[in-house]
């Protein structure tokens, strides 16, 4: 049967190609033929219902806008929508469908990183592009490479910020005269894939002592043994990656326990309401790593045209339109194909273009141009590991508030990931 | 000065275990007496906690945000919450047993109608004036968390386990029941309080003897050891600065008579109980073993502090540490303490415990004797929805933080320690309680390189064995 199916499709292709040649049209000299096939694998339920949902929408709304500004190669883009249920073992035979059945040659997803890195182990083989919103585990930029990491072809790329380059920055407080100048820390996060890679990165870039590493569970809600086991060790500073709820339980036990360190705390605290829940007493002087991105006029123009404002959404439209711009500057839709032009697009040196013109990039790279894609999300420039540096902030705690104190640019992390 | 592991870690197990204790007693009693595995208890704490925060702080909460002003907290806050207490005292009353309850036909002997109703209306009155009165104090929260989450325990007890009990459920019908309440009562909680993180709004400071006590920041107690004997320095660690409370000094001997005093005189009350020939008599209160162990407690405070001299820390200690505790923990351990001793008399002294604890024995024969099994079950669960409150309460304190799951993160701990006391006893409910907190705590000192979020697997891990070793549980089996 399935091979019969594949000589139905192959078939159905060489005779639509064959028309657009007879037709003389501008399609055969592009290599035209039927839809180009895409996907988009995200959590539209379970754990990551709250944005799967928005990240799909801006995927089609994307997928929408390539297609009215004429699609790639003269093509229609044709995107196959999947739920990843936020879970590895529906979304991996998931992605087997759609490589398999629809046939896709790239996609975006996943949003997890757990789900992320359980796919991309096949995209070599596959020849498939992935291209993640959200996952933003330090792994991912090792994985998806053809051959020799760092030397060869990718096939999975992100428009989220990679978490060493957060590492980086909460290191540079606990190193840096200017900040402690630590020469020993303890750390304490979240037991899951992102806090314990955020924290071991942060502790690999700290030139200190790392005195201990203190995982705690989410449902945990009593943190005094943990914070006095870390005080028996005598830390200079110390570092934590936490949500807002933990997060203020386990920095009030400790002032309420007496104990006076140096905080350095992951941006996951810095939201209104954990300001609002704190006593301004125990955070007084404490750093927080934010990433801080700029709010471009893309970014407003996105919104204005309803576009979703759901965690990770606009790299989710970021993501698409780097797909479809890849196969366009390649000529012809193969995963390998968008592996080879997607960062070229996406960097400097080259016309800019932004939200909603795919049919102006076309038209630049039609005529012998290069173009380089200023995304919604940031400007997601793609470095050689294929995932944008995003801009982060370093801010202070002074009476209840948080103050940016220095601002890092994209820039100030080249060569330091 | 670094803490001292240890000592830390046991205060810190007797903390939770005290809160864990509270809800275990509360699984044991109605497991034992109601028959009910209640996997719904955890939401009885959650429940309690997020009461309390409805007197504590009235105006983050949509559902109070029709009586409350801008920028404090009114009369119609304050009537509304009263009111809700009145009635649910009155509520409780009637769940007892309908007009006869507020009548008082549960009283040990029973009062003519007329005084039955006008005691209950007092009752319902004066938790009611309390409520008005504290808000938004904290004791406004715990006086107004009790009768309320009692109600929502008789209710569960007349409307869903009554009705299976009835038809005949098995264990399993009714746990799963259970399980299923528990989770249509933590949604229900999500849905009417919202999911958000919220924290109790309390003063650093509670005013008490004259002075300022630092209520839930550590005190810091200093000991040394050194030629001269032994420093006692007691620190209150405020917010701006370190204040010194007591300075306590004792030579050599004086330690060493204190400690002969201390071993001697509770083992010369078991000697002398032995030598005479008393033997646990049925009638006692207390256990002699528990009053020789308060005996010498006391003897260990009294002479410590009748025999204390003014001193300074030594310039140079053989051995010194140092212990935090804070009033807050202080208060949540000798609170616990004192729920327990009280439950007990109760259990010991009065006809009420006595019908509970023969219907806990045998419900078939204490029904046979008359005793009214279906109250003593409505009891029961009063009982477990007080100690549930306070316990709910404690935790939020205790964690800063109340969140809908915050009960039910608990579940499997308490079930632990019921298990683990064996047999659903309330005495080895509250002994399981503690070792599963000690085990938490202190389990992470003594295995190295434990990661904190072993804490509650090593709780397990003890439970485990001790059933390997003995399957009936501490206190089974006797």
């Amino acid at each position: 049967m399935r091979i019969d199916t594949n000589r139905r499709r192959f078939l159905k292709t060489t005779g639509a190609a064959g028309m657009v040649g007879l037709a003389g049209c501008l399609g055969s000299l592009q290599g035209g033929g039927g839809p180009i096939p895409m996907g988009s694998l995200l959590p539209v339920t379970g754990a990551g219902e709250s944005f799967g949902g928005g990240e799909q929408e801006a995927v089609n709304m994307a997928a929408q806008q390539v297609n009215d500004g004429g699609g790639p190669l003269g093509r229609e883009l044709d995107v196959t929508n999947r739920d990843s249920e936020s879970r590895v073992e529906t979304a991996t035979p998931k992605y087997r469908e759609m490589v398999n059945e629809d046939g896709i040659i790239g996609f975006v997803g996943a949003a997890f990183s757990g789900v992320s890195v359980a796919i991309a182990e096949n995209l070599v083989d596959d020849g498939v592009m992935q291209i993640s919103p959200a996952s933003t585990s330090a792994t991912l930029a090792g994985m998806g490479w053809a051959g020799e990491e760092g030397n060869s072809l990718k096939y999975f790329a992100r428009t989220a910020p990679n978490d060493v380059q957060q590492a980086i920055v909460m290191a540079r407080v606990l190193n840096s005269d200017e900040y402690f100048g630590a020469d020993s820390a303890a750390f304490i996060f979240r037991s899951d894939p992102y806090g314990e890679g955020l924290a071991s990165a942060a502790s690999e870039q700290f030139t200190g002592e790392t005195l201990e590493m203190a995982g705690y569970s989410q449902d945990q809600g009593d943190f005094t043994s943990t914070l006095d086991r870390i005080d028996a060790t005598n830390p200079d500073a110390v570092l934590m990656v936490a949500a807002a709820g933990p997060g203020s339980t386990i920095l009030s036990q400790a002032h309420q326990r007496g104990y006076d360190w140096d905080w350095v705390v992951s941006e996951g605290l810095d939201t209104p309401e954990f300001f609002e829940t704190m006593d301004a007493e125990a955070i007084e002087g404490m750093y927080i790593s934010s990433a801080s991105p700029q709010t471009t006029q893309a970014y407003q123009d996105y919104i204005a045209d309803d576009g979703s404002d759901a965690l990770f959404a606009p790299n989710a439209y970021d993501g698409l339109m780097l797909l479809a711009l890849a196969v366009e500057r390649a000529g012809e839709a193969t995963g390998q194909a968008i592996a080879e032009n997607i960062r070229a697009v996406s960097r400097p040196d080259g016309e800019t273009v932004t939200y909603n013109e795919f049919e102006r990039a076309r038209d630049i790279l039609g005529d012998g141009g290069e173009i380089n894609y200023e995304g919604v999300s940031s400007s997601v420039d793609l470095n050689p590991n294929y995932e944008p540096f995003t801009r982060f902030a370093i801010k202070q705690v002074s009476n209840g508030e948080a103050e940016v104190v220095e601002e890092l640019p994209p820039s100030w992390f080249e060569g330091k990931v | 000065m670094v803490s001292a592991g240890l000592p830390n870690a046991i205060i810190t197990g007797l903390v939770t275990g005290s809160i864990l204790a509270l809800g275990a007693i509360g699984v044991a009693l109605i497991y034992r007496i109601a028959d009910v595995p209640n996997f719904a208890h955890g939401e009885l704490f959650t429940f309690g906690a997020y009461v309390a925060l409805l007197v504590n702080v009235p105006g983050e909460f949509l559902l109070m945000s029709p009586f409350v002003e801008e920028g404090g907290i009114g009369i119609e806050a304050r009537l509304v919450l009263s009111l809700l207490g009145a009635s649910s005292t009155l509520a409780t009353f009637y769940l007892l047993g309908g007009r006869g309850g507020l009548e008082g036909d549960w009283w040990p002997s029973r009062p003519p109608p007329a005084v039955g109703l006008a005691a209950h209306g007092a009752l319902a009155l004066a938790i009611g004036t309390i409520v008005f009165v504290t808000t938004p104090s904290l004791w406004g929260g715990f006086v107004l968390a009790a009768p309320l989450v009692a109600v929502v325990g008789l209710l569960q007890e007349r409307y869903v386990y009554r009705y299976f009990r009835d038809r005949g459920a098995e264990l399993a019908t009714l746990l799963i029941v259970a399980l299923g309440l528990s989770i249509f009562l933590r949604n229900s909680i999500s849905g009417l309080f919202t999911g958000s993180n919220r924290s109790f709004d309390v003063a650093n400071t509670v005013p008490a003897f004259g002075t300022e006590v630092y209520f839930a920041t550590a005190r810091l107690y200093d000991v040394y050891f050194s030629g001269g004997g032994v420093t006692l320095v007691v620190t209150d660690t405020g917010p701006a600065t370190n204040v010194v409370l007591h300075s306590l000094s004792y030579a050599w001997p004086v330690v060493l008579t204190i400690l002969v005093v201390t071993v001697a005189a509770p083992t010369g009350y078991l000697w002398y109980r032995f030598r005479r020939q008393i033997g646990h008599r049925g009638g006692e209160t207390f256990d002699p073993r528990i009053k020789a162990g308060v005996l010498g407690f006391a003897v260990l405070v009294i002479g410590g502090l009748l025999l204390s001299s003014r001193g300074s820390p030594p310039a140079e200690a053989w051995y010194s540490t140092r212990i935090r505790l804070s009033v807050l923990k202080t208060f949540m351990v000798v609170g616990t303490v004192v729920v327990i001793a009280g439950l007990h008399v109760m259990l010991q002294e009065t006809k009420l415990g006595t019908a509970m604890r023969a219907s806990s024995d045998n419900l078939d024969l204490a029904r046979v004797r008359g005793i009214n099994t279906g109250q003593v079950m409505m009891v029961t669960w009063i009982i477990a929805g007080v100690l549930g409150a306070v316990g709910g309460i404690m935790l939020g304190l205790l964690f800063n933080r109340v969140v809908p799951t915050v009960g039910f993160n608990l579940l499997l701990p308490m079930f632990a320690a019921v298990i683990l006391g064996g047999g659903g006893r309330v005495s080895g409910a509250i002994v399981g309680s503690y070792i599963v907190g000690l085990s938490e705590e202190v389990g992470l000192f003594v295995i190295p390189g434990a990661s904190p979020s072993y804490r509650v697997p090593i709780a397990f891990a003890v439970l485990v064995i001790v059933l390997l070793l003995k399957p009936e549980g501490i206190t089974g089996g006797r």
